[in-house]
């Protein structure tokens, strides 16, 4: 499952990332690494970013990048 | 001193140097807070704000560090040494430079993120000492720090400050010395650099192995750092909701405006009250004093200069007003929630939620703004932004608004509402003409919400403030002091006072006026001042005052009026915001823009007269087309790509739309039914290869189509040897490749009967070309042509007279293979 299909307020952990180049170290220091776990927050209007928590770390994500990650949903109790 | 571009290594830094100075290099995460720690120690006045990336270039300033001087350099937020914005390439650069003494910041409460950029500098081998802010953030959330436990795991001083408190400032200044009088042991034995087995527990000094592989921070940090529990607010529950927040940050800048120029509102009054004292009081009295001491020539200068800058200088309030709401913003962090919001707008012309930082800031002065630009995703995005930005008004621009609104229109608040919103309208029609094709990436950490600190904002307010008037008194005063003395004497030298129109920039200016004929203008002092706009903004409004006074009525109409607003609000950018475009894009770039937006503004305000003045006719007609053009763009607008094809000797031009058609997607578009051009896009292309046939490019799955890119040169000859399948086609050497394709008749062509065809004239010749192949040809063809095996969704439209390709051939052979 893509991360931008999950729903506002569910929790999933990442399965895969599929980013090139510098983009990769960059999303693995905002905790955006296979088996870490995050939470969507909210997602913007307009079909814009998504809101994400990361570990602790807050990060916003346009949906065509959230794309490329993959998730596996999470039962709600297990949440971050 | 500051250099943009190191901290060290460059000449241009050291030359300024003092032997003995020693220099601190703030080293940390962004939105750490290492620009707050540069300005509590050096008393400087860099931009802070909570948000990420808010330094860009490097900043250097003399410390005292309780007897101790050293120069402490502030670098842009780094995640790690690898960079992936320009702003962190800088702050790489710097962070490999020379310095004596590393100071890393860390956020308490992402402190483990901190501890890979510690090691990266560790591993560097230079002294580092490690400081932790916002500790105060960490108590509020129930976390805690042991730093002196921390330091002994690390092997590395630790100080735990929260920049705000004055206390602490002291504390880490006396930490700062004593780390630059007894260095930090070399890390030779410390934390980041040497490969050993985790440490004990008793927090004896211990070596985390970090040489490779990620350091393994939960596990350093266990016993010493708790992150406490992150609470959501219910502001920040409100701030995130896109159905509450957009209308709130909307209110929240018409609210603003209000203040500023609504009547009777703090902003107008106080404007006017700085105004009767600086020209009425002090300009009237000075020249009352030089007239009384017989000195007219003085007098009418104190006069022109006074009238001028009062003028100027009494917007002082009013932007007060702007900055502080400006300021209060940056400081909150409703920033990161604003750009997270207004990502999805941005995107659709082209430019990231990033992007409303710079866009913002454009509203305050376009030079910083152009400057800020550089912590954007890419190149093509940051000149994009760098375009669009002097269509948002800044705030020098807001005198000459003024003056022009309150003797033309009624109203004033909303005329300027409508300017600013006008400027924004014209910006995002740029930038959506501008938009490339490629997507962009946003990635974006969110700073978290904070009561902003009064002491910060006041600092940043009254900076601002401070370099507004110091400019007036400087540029804008040395400009009117220039042009009076330039209108005022002739060009033998000779007094002839600025009114008789006999004074040297009266006559050269006369040649300016025709360029704003067009606008109903017929004075030169209206060129002359829109000229002096182009070295400060401010100097437009000051000029104007110097000739008409406050009552502008004299020198244009009102539709005049108008146009002359609608040139200001798309001309070019000062000198100085051209400077920090020649800074970031080149300087050919930086001039090119300049005068493109100088051209395009006066075919603005030409247009805005005509229809102002060709009666109201017009303007409804436009008003009436506008909405239903917008409707157009926005739904059914389309884009098509071509793309050229000359497989073989046919060459066909392809269309296809793309299924970003639109700024607005009522239906999404489908690859079937409706327009036979629609093609379902196909997976990512694969690159040209050498030995293939041309530069045709096919997409992995053969699912999509064949795109045509350039040839790869010099190949061409050498890969037609080497190509199978290409039997048909090719007229002069074509016929060896039809007998192997097993289409016509073998054996050498002498032998074959020749095939004979009417020419122009009617009659029969030898065809000098091959005919077209028979259909089992074109399918055998079709089989083994990886262009046609790969484009089953290509739906070509050839180009008029061409031969159609064979469609159901393939379609066939689809079928059967």
């Amino acid at each position: 499952m893509k991360l931008p299909e999950l729903p506002a307020g569910t929790s999933a952990e990442i399965v895969s990332v599929l980013a090139d180049g510098a983009l990769l170290p960059r999303l693995q220091m905002l905790n955006l690494s296979p088996g870490k776990r995050v939470q969507v927050l909210r997602v913007a209007p307009f079909g814009g970013s998504v809101l994400l928590d990361a570990e602790g770390v807050r990060v916003a994500l346009r949906r065509s990048l959230a794309a490329k990650i993959a998730v596996r949903p999470l039962p709600a109790e297990e949440g971050v | 001193m500051s250099c943009g571009a190191c901290a060290g290594g460059c000449g241009r830094c050291s030359r300024g140097r003092k032997g003995a100075e020693k220099r601190l290099a703030l080293i940390g995460n962004p939105n750490s807070g290492k620009s707050t720690l540069f300005n509590a120690l050096t008393g400087g006045h860099a931009r802070t704000g909570n948000w990420h990336g808010v330094t860009v270039g490097v900043q250097s300033r003399p410390a005292d560090l309780g007897g101790v001087r050293a120069e402490v350099f502030d670098l842009p937020g780094l995640y790690a040494m690898r960079a992936y914005t320009r702003e962190e390439e800088v702050a790489r650069r710097a962070a490999e430079g020379e310095y004596d003494l590393a100071v890393c910041v860390a956020d308490a409460l992402a402190l483990p993120r901190s501890l890979s950029l510690l090691a990266d500098v560790l591993r560097s081998g230079r002294p580092a000492v490690l400081v932790v802010t916002m500790t105060d953030a960490l108590k509020k959330r129930g976390g805690r720090l042991d730093a002196p436990a921390l330091s002994l795991r690390l092997g590395v001083p630790v100080l735990a400050v929260c920049a705000r408190r004055r206390g602490d400032v002291a504390r880490l200044c006396a930490f700062l010395r004593a780390a630059l009088e007894a260095p930090p042991a070399p890390p030779g034995a410390k934390y980041g650099a040497q490969p050993a087995p985790p440490g004990t527990k008793n927090g004896s000094p211990s070596a985390f192995p970090a040489a490779a592989g990620p350091v393994p921070a939960e596990e350093l940090l266990r016993g010493v750092w708790e992150a406490g529990r992150p609470r959501q607010s219910r502001v920040e529950t409100w701030l995130y909701t896109p159905a509450a927040a957009l209308p709130l940050f909307a209110a929240c800048f018409l609210l603003v405006f209000f203040l500023a120029f609504g009547p009777g509102m703090p902003g107008v009054w106080l404007k006017e009250g700085t105004e009767t004292l600086v020209s009425d009081l002090c300009g009237a009295g000075l020249a009352r004093l030089l007239e009384g001491a017989g000195s007219p020539v003085g007098a009418a200068l104190a006069r022109a200069v006074f009238g001028g800058a009062g003028m100027v200088l009494s917007f002082l309030p009013q932007l007060a007003i702007l900055y502080a709401a400006l300021f209060l913003l940056e400081e909150s962090g409703c920033m990161s929630a604003l750009a997270f919001l207004t990502d999805g707008l941005f995107e659709k012309i082209g430019l990231t939620g990033r992007a409303v930082f710079s866009l913002l800031m454009g509203f305050g002065c376009t030079a910083a703004a152009i400057l800020t630009t550089r912590g954007l995703e890419n190149e093509k995005l940051q000149r994009r932004v760098i375009c669009i930005l002097p269509y948002l008004s800044c705030s020098a621009k807001l005198p000459v608004y003024l003056m022009l609104v309150s003797a033309f229109f009624g109203g004033r608040c909303f005329a300027l509402v409508g300017l600013y919103l006008a400027g924004v309208l014209i910006a995002c029609a740029a930038a959506a003409l501008l938009r490339g094709r490629g997507e962009e990436e946003f990635v974006l950490e969110m700073a978290r919400l904070q009561c902003p600190s009064w002491r910060s904002v006041g600092r940043s307010l009254l900076h601002e403030l401070c370099r507004f008037a110091a400019k007036v008194a400087t540029v804008v005063a040395a400009v009117l002091v220039a042009v009076w003395f330039l209108l005022s004497f002739s060009f033998s030298f000779e007094y002839v006072g600025a009114e008789s129109g006999r004074g040297m920039l009266a006559v050269l200016c006369r040649g300016l006026k025709y360029l704003f004929y067009p606008m109903g203008i017929d004075r030169w002092e209206v060129a002359l001042a829109a000229l002096t706009g182009l070295i400060a903004k401010e100097s437009v409004a000051g000029t104007l005052a110097l000739f008409f006074g406050s009552d502008l009525t004299a020198a244009m109409s009102a539709p005049s009026a108008a146009a002359f607003l609608a040139f200001l609000l798309t001309c070019s950018p000062c000198v100085s915001a051209i400077a920090a475009t020649a800074r970031e894009a080149g300087i050919r770039r930086a001039l090119a823009y300049a005068a493109f937006q100088t051209a395009s503004a006066f075919l603005f305000s030409y247009i805005v007269y005509a229809l102002l003045s060709r009666g109201a006719a017009a303007a409804v007609l436009l008003a009436a087309l506008a909405p239903a053009a917008a409707a157009c763009i926005l739904f059914f607008g389309f884009r098509h790509e071509k793309k050229h094809r000359n497989k073989t000797t046919v060459s066909a031009r392809l269309h296809r739309r793309t299924l970003r058609a639109g700024f607005v997607r009522l239906f999404a578009p489908s690859a079937r039914g409706g327009d036979p051009r629609q093609r379902r896009a196909g997976p990512p292309e694969r690159p040209a290869r050498p030995g293939r046939r041309s530069g045709l490019v096919h997409d992995r799955e053969g699912r999509g189509a064949p795109l045509l890119r350039r040839r790869v040169r010099g190949r061409k000859r050498a890969r037609r040897r080497q190509v199978r399948g290409r039997q048909h086609r090719g007229p002069r050497r074509g016929a060896e490749r039809t007998r192997r394709a097993g289409g016509a008749p073998a054996g050498p062509q002498h032998l074959r009967p020749a095939r004979l065809r009417p020419d122009r004239r009617g009659r029969m010749r030898p065809a000098r070309s091959l005919p077209r192949p028979s259909r089992a040809q074109r399918v055998r063809g079709a089989l083994f042509s990886p262009v046609l095996r790969a484009g089953s969704g290509l739906h070509g439209v050839p180009e008029k007279g061409q031969p159609r390709r064979p469609r159901e051939g393939l379609a066939r052979a689809r079928r059967g293979v």
